[in-house]
C-alpha cells in the first residue's frame, strides 16, 4: 500500500515536471488558497498581499461607475468590507469574483444614495487639479472617454473599462469577474459598438 | 454575432480605435496601478506631517519671544540715560570660571614646589 502511494507520488511529480505550466498554475492556485486561508484567520499581511493584486482592477470597476476621486474613496470601503467579511468566503478560488461583487455593490449603493457626484461633474470640478505632466487636452479626452463609457448600460461598461482601461483580454476579464466567456464576449462587442457611436457623436476619435 | 478577435484577445488585425482608446487611458491606468496604497494612511501621514510642522513652528517662535515685561521689568528711561555708554559691563565670574582658576592656581603651586625640590636635591 505504501509502495503504491510512493509510486503515485512519483508519477504525479513526473507529470508536473513534464508539464511545468501545469505545475506553475497549480502552485499559483495553492499560494492563493494559502493566502486566503491565512487572511481568514486574521493575517493582515496575507490580506495585504491579496489586496495588492486586486486593487487596480477593483478601482477600474469603480471607475466604470463613479469619478476618479470617488473611486479612490470607495476603494477604501471595498478594502474594509472585504476584510471584515472575508470569513464568509467559502471558496478561496472565487476570491476575485467575490471582490468584484463587493466593488460593484458598493458602487451601485453609492450611486443609488447619491453619495457621490455624477460622472459629468468631474470635468468642471474645481477641486480636481489637472495633472501637470499630462496635457489638458489629453486629460479632457481621457475624461470624455470615461464619461462616455459610464453612460453605457452596466453590463457593457464594466467589461469595456477592464478591456480598455486595464488592457485586459476577454479571457482575463472572464476569470476576474467570474462571468462566462460567452457573456463577456457579447458584452464587449456590443459595448464597443455603442461606445464607437457615442464617441463619434461627441467628435472624440483618433 | 461577429466577433472582433482584436477586442477579445488582441489577436488578428489590429483595430486602430481600440489602440487609440487604450493609449488615451494610459495615464488613468497608471493611476489605478498606483492606487494600492491605502488613502487613509496617506491622509494620516499628511495630518501627522502638518502637526509636526505646526509644533516645530510654535517651538521656534517660543524661543524668539521676548521676556515678559512682568518677569523682568524694563529699566526706566532715566536709568538708561544715566548709564555711561562707553563703560564696559563687568560681569561677575561664574562658579565654573572660579573653579577653573582655583585648579589652575593649585597646579601652578605644585609645579613651583616640584621645581624647588629638584633644585634642592641638585
Amino acid at each position: 500500500m505504501a509502495t503504491q502511494a510512493i509510486r503515485l507520488e512519483e508519477s504525479q511529480s513526473w507529470f508536473q515536471i513534464t508539464k511545468p505550466w501545469t505545475w506553475t498554475k497549480e502552485s499559483e492556485k495553492a499560494r492563493r488558497r494559502r493566502l486566503v486561508a491565512a487572511a481568514q484567520h486574521g493575517d493582515r499581511d496575507a490580506f495585504s498581499e491579496l489586496w495588492l493584486e486586486h486593487a487596480p482592477q477593483l478601482r477600474a470597476i469603480l471607475l466604470s461607475m463613479v469619478t476618479d476621486q470617488d473611486a479612490e474613496d470607495l476603494l477604501q470601503d471595498v478594502a474594509l468590507q472585504s476584510w471584515k467579511s472575508l470569513a464568509s468566503l467559502n471558496h478561496p478560488d472565487r476570491l476575485s469574483p467575490w471582490l468584484c461583487t463587493i466593488a460593484r455593490n458598493l458602487g451601485r449603493d453609492a450611486l443609488a444614495t447619491q453619495r457621490f457626484r455624477p460622472s459629468s461633474e468631474a470635468l468642471i470640478d474645481p477641486l480636481v487639479e489637472p495633472r501637470s505632466e499630462v496635457s489638458p487636452a489629453a486629460q479632457t479626452e481621457a475624461d470624455e472617454i470615461m464619461s462616455s463609457m459610464r453612460e453605457l448600460p452596466e453590463a457593457y461598461r464594466e467589461v469595456l473599462t477592464l478591456r480598455l482601461l486595464m488592457d485586459l483580454t476577454g479571457p482575463e476579464i472572464a476569470k476576474l469577474t467570474g462571468h462566462s466567456s460567452g457573456s463577456v464576449r457579447v458584452n464587449l462587442c456590443r459595448g464597443m459598438k455603442l461606445l464607437r457611436e457615442r464617441l463619434e457623436m461627441k467628435g472624440v476619435s483618433p | 454575432m461577429k466577433i472582433n478577435s482584436y477586442l477579445w484577445n488582441r489577436s488578428g488585425r489590429p483595430d486602430p480605435m481600440i489602440d487609440w482608446l487604450v493609449t488615451q487611458l494610459r495615464e488613468k491606468r497608471s493611476d489605478c496601478q498606483q492606487s494600492v496604497r491605502p488613502l487613509r494612511s496617506r491622509q494620516l501621514w499628511g495630518i501627522a506631517t502638518l502637526a509636526a510642522l505646526l509644533l516645530l513652528f510654535v517651538g521656534l517662535n517660543r524661543g524668539n519671544v521676548e521676556p515678559n515685561s512682568a518677569a523682568s521689568p524694563k529699566p526706566s528711561p532715566s536709568k538708561v540715560l544715566a548709564q555711561p555708554l562707553d563703560e564696559p559691563t563687568v560681569e561677575a565670574p561664574s562658579a565654573g570660571q572660579e573653579a577653573l582658576t582655583t585648579i589652575h592656581e593649585s597646579l601652578q603651586r605644585m609645579r613651583e614646589r616640584t621645581l624647588q625640590s629638584e633644585a634642592v636635591s641638585h
